[in-house]
């Protein structure tokens, strides 16, 4: 018997000979194939877009913090020194050199201040 | 940690939830309108806006505890829980407790979703259109930078950008692809019970 010489990459895989000249298995597979590799660049880019929103909402935290740091410190950044004395005698008190700011204080100022109680 | 970097912390991190929570409800939208492009599957639009919810609580959970661990509001964990339960900008605070309430709702509820339903899952998810201009009025209310340039522009900017969004659903309507052939089937269906 005369040996089969044909290369076994031109036999058809279809086990159904008469289907194989109907149905198109290559142009299917490379349909897949081509479902398969933009499913796969869809979820990169999805862990690309999370993982830059997570650095970005970071990175805002610190941005936001800070021109807001800038714009409203929350601290005065004047020192002036207070002094309040009053005379029980006249019944008079005088008040100098208060500090004072506009913005909201989170914290105090430093400064000496002294306050005497009494008078009428 | 000083009392001042944990304020700017808080403002920082408010900012942030505020742009994240917009975001999660502009894709939210462009989700339920099945929008898709070339290279842009819709499975890409609702997994950011999953993902990107995720990150907006993880964020509000730094707004909220750098706000509760500052000692110069004294606010205390309950504020937190229990709206309106702060001495300390009493109404402002308690919208803020509540719009993180009505997210952190929304959000077990979409990953509880197998295990409630979906009308239960959609009827809870109608309440991010409360949660989403509750917060914005927090912000705008309590928020100590709101007249500032940089917070009014992100605030107008994120209410444009959800109020284009909303319009776009109104008037583009349902793009369900089902819901011609479910419209078809059902009228048969009507007819055959007639006959």
């Amino acid at each position: 018997m005369k040996p089969n010489s044909t290369p076994l990459s031109k036999v058809s895989a279809c086990s159904q000979g008469r289907f194989s000249g109907r149905v198109n298995t290559g142009a299917m597979n490379g349909n897949t194939q081509d479902r398969i590799r933009a499913r796969d660049a869809a979820f990169r880019l999805l862990n690309r877009l999370t993982t830059g929103a997570a650095v970005g909402a970071l990175a805002g935290v610190g941005v936001f913090g800070a021109v807001s740091a800038s714009t409203i410190p929350g601290i005065t950044t004047t020192s002036q020194s207070a002094s309040t004395t009053t005379s029980t005698s006249t019944g008079t008190s005088t008040s100098t050199g208060l500090g004072s700011s506009s913005t909201p204080v989170n914290s105090a100022s430093s400064g000496s201040g002294v306050v005497v109680s009494g008078g009428t | 940690m000083s009392d001042t970097l944990l304020w700017y912390t808080t403002r920082g991190a408010g900012a942030v939830s505020l742009v994240l929570l917009t975001a999660v409800i502009v894709l939210g939208i462009l989700s339920a309108l099945r929008v898709q492009a070339a290279g842009w599957p819709r499975f890409l639009t609702t997994g950011l806006h999953r993902n990107l919810a995720l990150m907006t609580l993880v964020f509000l959970a730094l707004h909220i505890v750098t706000a509760v661990v500052d000692p110069f509001t004294h606010l205390g964990w309950l504020t937190a829980v229990v709206p309106f339960s702060s001495s300390y900008r009493t109404f402002w605070l308690g919208l803020g407790t509540i719009a993180f309430e009505l997210l952190l709702a929304i959000v077990v509820t979409s990953l509880a979703r197998g295990y409630i339903g979906h009308a239960a899952w959609r009827l809870v998810h109608w309440l991010t259109y409360a949660s989403w201009p509750i917060a914005v009025i927090h912000g705008i209310g309590t928020g100590t930078d709101t007249l500032s340039a940089w917070l009014l522009a992100i605030t107008v900017t994120c209410v444009i950008a959800v109020v284009a969004a909303i319009g776009f659903r109104v008037t583009a309507g349902s793009r369900d692809p089902l819901k011609e052939p479910r419209t078809n089937f059902q009228a048969a269906a009507q007819r055959r019970e007639t006959r």
